[in-house]
């Protein structure tokens, strides 16, 4: 009797992590071909070996069969058992961020055996992955969203260390649960609060400040409750790698966070000034295409509801939808089963028209010069508001993504 | 009322209304007992009492209804392990039948066993054949007796029923069957764990449906109701006996034994109202057309229906072939005086017929009373050539013209979400064609999660208008009169955000900052948020207002939710709701297939993702008291777990201190040990049962108590780490000071090379460690150590050693009810085959301690303790040594050759009575004989002398104490009163 199903399979590299996280956590077999076979450097990626390494550590009895060009892989899951909660190490490629990892690991080691003890070692900021300090920012809210106990998760920044010398050391400490509770995240509520952290190694401090006056320089039209927090690294706290980061951080009412980080990086931005309006104007660009999950992390909270308790159903409101997110929708609907019902949500403030973004960018540079006029000179409210209707950009439509989640529960859960 | 009691009706209410939307599954009633216990008896007098029906044969599940809203479902225990597991994980309700003139039997100690292990449903006890008490005395003490032993059992307080004999009908007398009838359905089903989380649909009823073109697998259909909760399409099932399977096809089928839907207490209250105001009077007992009774194995309902087919079933003894007599055209069947029942009629009446179905001109047959089939078919030209066909084109064509009206709202509603719908389809429609365009278009595409966000895009946030429209996502974005104005000026708001509006407004009355927005955001949920605001005086008045409020939010609510939840659950998702009745088609192996029998239950049940892997399992698990043996390592044993049942060979080991797992060899008599074995994996803490042998060789059951283990996963893993303790022994062959050379323990140089520094150990506890191989002059092996002390040549000395022991990866679930081949013991096969024990070597025999090894040993003579002059010296003489023993060595060795008392010759108190004496030796020993009896004498004569003078001595010495104590008394009277004389002065001085 066999009570396997058949081994899924899948074709190129692009979503190998959200394969691999489905794969381990509902125990199928998967077969992933074609990975990179047209490219020049043919097969897995050294990066990615790093990934399937840390997994073998992370579970117990995981095969991983890869062919000698290295452009197929089999990989049978194991059991989820961290070790047996004995510390794990592992130095991450440098090719990618810690959090590329993490984003593997986290996941899984929810429905772990024993608590995660994880030391890893590599960039903890860089230009690809978003930074450790949004990523754990993140996670400690979305997990707690989904009834997971407060404090489970645990991440420490013992060492920083900037792309691409890496050298950062990151402490990772995870509690199992025993299931995962179905969220209605369909509020995002109003912005309160917004709070950032501003690392740096290696640099003159005064770059931090010129950034911040920066952030606050934009922030101000908006909200005075504004707090960056600035943390320099001193030798031996930080890699070889000069260069600072900032990960911002904005709470809202309902208690939804958004997150968005950037990192100094010598060719895009001369000046520490550009780095902060930059990131100051992309975390308003989240804010403002609405939806209760920034946009890094919208494909995890989808994840996450398809996983979550079956007694009821789990909404989520997502402004823009990620390539991510749409290759994790269809990965769940293989692995589990689980599709989604998406529809428009109908209790946005403004009445939106279902217009392009790019064309409402063109059409708002035109008009604001004689609109901006206007609206200062005539104070009366409904005129305004109708002319808001009429010309002024919009909010982008948002959708409720809502699921009724398989109700995957811990089997492998320690008994205590 | 006081606020315990509210919150009790409360609860109630909830539970009552939970039911309002579904339509409950009938629950199981398992009717237990062991043989002649009056199972079958039972049945019958429950099933005459509900329907007024009588069945012949009770096979299969029984479902009847028992009044408006209740059906109840019957299955009759056979005593076989293998079905009374598969029932005692489906039962909701148990009665457990007790022959009384028996007293408790086995099988009902068994069932209650694997009740307690695969949750506890609800238990009822009935005892049977009380008649065979006659004397009233004796019948009052049996049933006293028996309850308290069921008591014990089950939990004080468990019901038990009496049933006292048969009537003359051969079923039990009416009233005591009507009151156990009103007792089981007034029974409050408590929902159990595993079942709340698992569907599972028993088959009322099962076609085999042979394929001819496929030669291995036969369609089963299999009919049931889906109890637990709903049914995943997607998921796969195990089928008890049978395997795991995925559904082929499932489908929901009218439901054979309707039932209403549950009142709510507002309905009910309502209703009572409308009969006080002279209204007709409710009918509270069901109509006997409404008794339904389906029991398609008892042959009792003659008409099936299946899809749009309905077939007439007449049990074999009933079939008989009619004949037509030419003269008058009568039919000649077994009762056709009598009109016989519609079946009988129609089929009669086609029999009649001598033309064929082609020829138009016949009349048509009446199918059921009054309808005529051929008026409904309005077309003239076409007539049907088939009665079904007209029958199913009908139907078709009402469900088309039903579909029909069904798309045109669907349409509406379809046209609103067209753009959602496309975003929808876009995201899950394509998901076949996205292997081939997808590769090429994202094959550069990076496997990251960060959004990154154009530099152009961005600038568009500078725009001033854009800032002004962002400001509203801020609370500090716009002031409250315009957030407020936005807020109620909305004609689509949901109901969420005018309270948020009304609370603003509120909060605006109080002049409250704009900074507490968020904290009153926050308590949202809480909705005593308007409570505290209001008045205070009428705060009860008040109370019971909000919670009625309170509720009838929560019910809205639960409406909403229910409505949402419905919109996944639809059948179009593969969900099918708890309690409908569904067709489930499996492919089934052949030769399974044709095992199916109604007798043994056949159980549908849904299996989690996460149970369709093997693992290695821990369990805890405990020896039943009961069960006559302890269960040997490695020995086949079928494990009963979650819905599946399979034989697997367990290791047995306990955890030491340092958490090491150490095999041992067989289960603890009492108490638990783990054990770990291989098999599906289940979520910790799933409870099992453990069997050994579900049948006899023979067939027949098992003469003793046939649960062997019980007890609880531990932890599941891809492998664990048992280990066996090796002992290796070895012997001194030269000892110097701390230095002894070891021989013996290993065979070569390598292994004493492995275990260099091991820990060792000699018999008596000196500690040491393995040094160096000795490579000269010794046997092969042989190694130099070092102890703590000096270690003497007779030591064994031994090396605790761990070895790891395989967990066999074996297991093979139990399929087609015990025509399996089950793997045997070892025991059991070498009884078959006649073997003898195999013996491992002369070390690992068994022989008899005492007998074999004692002959063979010396005795130890130990050499006497020698007390240094020094300390000696110093003792007190109590201690000291009083005669010097002196070393003699020859006296040692005569002592350890000879027996002790024979060696020493010592003589004894009286020569013994030799066999031949001459004259002199008998002198000698009759006047040893006699002075020993005159020295008796004398003795006695001592004795009595001393009892007699102690006696007069006690008897003077008490005239000589009384005189004493006189005297004594006087005098102290005497000073007694001179002391109170002068204390009598002292204190009246005190007192002046």
């Amino acid at each position: 009797m066999s009570l396997q199903q058949a081994p899924l399979e899948f074709f190129g590299h692009q979503y190998l992590r959200q394969i691999l996280v489905l794969s381990i956590l509902s125990h199928r077999q998967v077969i992933i071909k074609n990975i990179r076979s047209q490219e020049q450097n043919p097969g897995l990626t050294d990066f990615e070996m790093s990934l399937l390494k840390l997994l073998e550590k992370v579970t117990n009895g995981c095969q991983v069969n890869i062919n000698k060009t290295g452009t197929r892989l089999i990989f049978r899951p194991g059991m989820i058992d961290c070790n047996e909660g004995m510390p794990i190490e592992h130095s991450c490629h440098l090719g990618r961020n810690i959090t590329y990892y993490l984003e593997v690991v986290i996941p899984i080691v929810i429905f772990g055996k024993t608590v995660l003890n994880m030391t890893l070692t590599g960039n903890t900021d860089d230009n690809i992955d978003q930074s450790i300090d949004s990523f754990k920012s993140t996670w400690t809210h979305l997990i707690k969203q989904f009834g997971v106990p407060d404090g489970s998760l645990d991440i420490q920044v013992k060492k920083r260390g900037y792309a691409p010398l890496g050298g950062g050391i990151v402490q990772v400490m995870q509690r199992y649960a025993k299931k995962l509770e179905s969220v209605s995240m369909v509020d995002e509520g109003k912005v309160k609060r917004i709070r950032g952290l501003l690392t740096s190694a290696k640099v003159s401090p005064q770059l931090t400040t010129r950034v911040v006056d920066k952030l606050r320089e934009v922030f101000n039209d908006y909200i005075p409750d504004v707090w960056i927090h600035t943390d320099h690294y001193k030798k031996g706290q930080c890699g070889d790698q000069p260069g600072y980061a900032i990960s911002l951080v904005a709470e809202t009412t309902t208690g939804m966070i958004f997150t968005k980080d950037f990192n100094y990086n010598s060719q895009d931005y001369k000046l520490p000034e550009d780095l902060g309006q930059r990131a100051a104007l992309a975390l308003l660009d989240e804010i403002f295409s609405g939806g209760a999950v920034d946009s890094s992390n919208q494909c995890f909270a989808l994840l996450l509801m398809a996983l979550a308790s079956s007694d009821n159903i789990s909404s989520l409101k997502i402004g823009r939808i990620t390539q991510q997110s749409i290759a994790m929708l269809r990965h769940i609907k293989q692995f589990f089963n689980v599709q989604f019902k998406i529809t428009e949500c109908d209790d946005e403030v403004y009445s939106s028209d279902s217009e392009e973004e790019d064309a409402k960018e063109n059409e708002d540079s035109q008009m604001n010069e004689s609109e901006s006029e206007k609206s200062e000179s005539e104070q009366s409210e409904k005129q305004t508001k109708n002319k808001e209707e009429k010309d002024i950009p919009t909010f982008p439509k948002t959708f409720i993504f809502s699921c009724i989640g398989v109700g995957l529960t811990n089997i492998s859960r320690k008994a205590e | 009322m006081n606020e315990a009691e509210e919150r009790i009706t409360y609860r109630v209410e909830q539970l009552n209304e939970q039911n309002e939307d579904d339509l409950s599954p009938p629950f199981v009633i398992v009717v237990q007992g062991s043989k002649e216990s009056g199972k079958t008896t039972l049945i019958k007098s429950l099933v005459q009492n509900f329907t007024k029906q009588k069945i012949n044969d009770v096979k299969g599940t029984i479902t009847l209804r028992t009044n408006k809203n209740q059906r109840i479902t019957f299955y009759e225990c056979p005593t076989d392990m293998q079905a009374m597991i598969d029932l005692a994980k489906i039962a909701d309700l148990a009665l457990l039948l007790i022959d009384a003139s028996i007293g408790f039997e086995m099988e009902t100690f068994e069932f209650l066993c694997l009740l307690h292990n695969h949750g506890m449903p609800n238990v009822m006890g009935v005892l049977t054949h009380l008649d065979y008490y006659k004397l009233n005395k004796q019948l009052r003490k049996t049933k006293k007796k028996m309850k308290k032993r069921f008591w014990k059992e089950v939990y004080d307080g468990a019901k038990l029923f009496y049933l006292s004999g048969l009537q003359a009908d051969g079923n039990y007398p009416r009233t005591e069957i009507h009151n156990l009838g009103r007792f089981i359905t007034i029974q409050k089903i408590k929902p159990l764990s595993w079942r709340v989380s698992h569907s599972y649909v028993v088959a009322d009823r099962f076609d085999v449906i042979e394929q001819t073109n496929n030669p291995d697998y036969n369609t089963v259909s299999f009919y049931g109701y889906i109890r637990g909760t709903y049914l995943d399409k997607n998921l796969r099932i195990h089928v008890n006996g049978l395997g795991d399977y995925e559904i082929k096809s499932i489908q929901k089928v009218d439901d054979p034994c309707p039932i209403e839907l549950k009142k709510t207490v507002k309905q009910k209250q309502l209703e009572i109202l409308e009969e006080k105001q002279g209204g007709k009077k409710k009918k509270r007992n069901l109509k006997d057309k409404e008794r339904v009774l389906y029991a398609p194995f008892s042959n009792i309902g003659a008409m099936n229906f299946e899809k749009t087919t309905g077939y007439i079933t007449i049990p074999d003894q009933y079939v008989v072939y009619t004949k037509l007599k030419e003269d008058d055209g009568q039919l000649e069947g077994a009762d056709n005086t009598q009109p016989g029942n519609e079946g009988q009629q129609l089929v009669w009446k086609l029999q009649e017929m001598d033309k064929t179905m082609n020829d138009n001109d016949i009349e048509d047959p009446q199918l059921m009373s009054g309808i005529n089939i051929a008026d409904d078919s309005d077309d003239d030209n076409w007539k049907p050539k088939n009665k079904k066909e007209a029958l199913k084109i009908q139907e078709q064509d009402e469900l088309m013209n039903k579909f029909d009206e069904q798309r045109l709202k669907d349409k509406q509603s379809l046209y609103r979400e067209r753009e959602v719908q496309s975003l929808q389809s876009m995201i899950y429609n394509e998901i076949n064609k996205e292997d081939e365009d997808y590769q090429e278009d994202t094959e550069y595409i990076v496997d990251t999660n960060r959004y990154e966000v154009s530099q152009v895009k961005l600038q568009m946030y500078l725009n001033k208008d854009v800032k002004k429209l962002l400001k509203s996502k801020f609370v500090t974005g716009q002031s409250q009169e315009q957030i407020m104005k936005n807020l109620l000026d909305m004609s689509d708001s949901d109901e969420e955000e005018k309270e948020d509006a009304k609370k603003l407004k509120q909060m605006h009355k109080k002049g409250q900052k704009i900074e507490d927005l968020d904290e009153s955001n926050s308590d949202d949920d809480s909705d005593d948020e308007e409570d505290k605001n209001g008045n205070q005086k009428k705060k009860k008045s008040h109370k019971d207002e909000k919670e009625v409020q309170r509720r009838e939010e929560e019910k809205k609510k639960k409406e909403v939710d229910q409505k949402k939840l419905s919109m996944f659950l639809g059948e179009s998702h593969g969900h099918y709701k708890m309690g409908c009745f569904v067709r489930i088609e499996l492919q089934v192996q052949k030769n399974y297939s044709r095992q199916l029998v109604p007798e043994y239950p056949v159980v549908l049940c849904s299996l989690k993702q996460q149970e369709l892997s093997y693992a290695y399992l821990r369990v805890k698990i405990k020896k039943h008291r009961w069960y006559p043996h302890i269960m040997k390592n490695k020995d086949p044993l079928i494990f009963s777990i979650g819905w599946r049942k399979f034989q697997t060979l367990p290791v047995y080991c306990t955890e030491d201190e340092n958490e090491r797992m150490r095999m041992i060899k067989y289960t603890p008599k009492f108490g638990y040990c783990y054990a770990a074995f291989y098999g599906p994996s289940f979520a910790v803490g799933t409870t099992f049962v453990g069997v050994q042998k579900l049948q006899d060789d023979s067939g027949k059951d098992v003469a003793h108590f046939r649960i062997c283990t019980t007890g609880v996963v531990v932890e599941l893993n891809t492998q664990f780490k048992i280990m066996k303790k090796l002992k290796l022994i070895g012997e001194p062959f030269k000892i110097h000071k701390n230095t002894a050379f070891i021989k013996g323990m290993f065979n070569s140089k390598l292994e004493v090379a492995k275990f260099q520094g091991a820990q060792i150990r000699t018999v008596s506890g000196i500690r040491g460690q393995i040094k160096k191989v000795v490579k000269e002059n010794a046997p092969e092996g042989s190694f130099r150590a070092t102890f703590e002390d000096k270690i003497l040549k007779s030591d064994i000395v031994f090396c605790r050693t761990w070895y790891q022991v395989d967990i066999p990866k074996f297991c093979n679930p139990v399929i087609a009810y015990g025509k399996t081949r089950m793997l045997k013991t070892h025991a059991e096969l070498r009884k078959e085959k006649n073997l003898p024990i195999p013996s491992k070597g002369q070390d690992s025999d068994y022989i008899k301690h005492d007998e074999v090894i004692d002959q063979e040993r010396d005795e130890r003579v130990f050499a006497p303790l020698q007390v240094p002059k020094a300390i000696e010296s110093n003792l007190p003489f109590k201690s000291k040594q009083k005669v010097k023993v002196v070393n003699d060595k020859a006296a040692v060795d005569t002592r350890r050759k000879t027996n002790l008392l024979d060696a020493l010759n010592l003589p004894t108190k009286r020569p013994f009575k030799k066999m031949f004496m001459n004259d002199q030796e008998k002198k000698i020993y009759s006047m040893v004989q006699r002075l020993a009896h005159l020295g008796k004498e004398y003795d006695k004569d001592r004795k009595e002398k001393k009892v007699q003078h102690v006696a007069a001595v006690k008897k003077r010495q008490a005239k000589i104490d009384e005189k004493r104590q006189e005297k004594s008394k006087e005098v102290r009277k005497e000073r007694y009163r001179k002391s109170g004389k002068k204390g009598g002065s002292r204190g009246k001085g005190a007192e002046d």
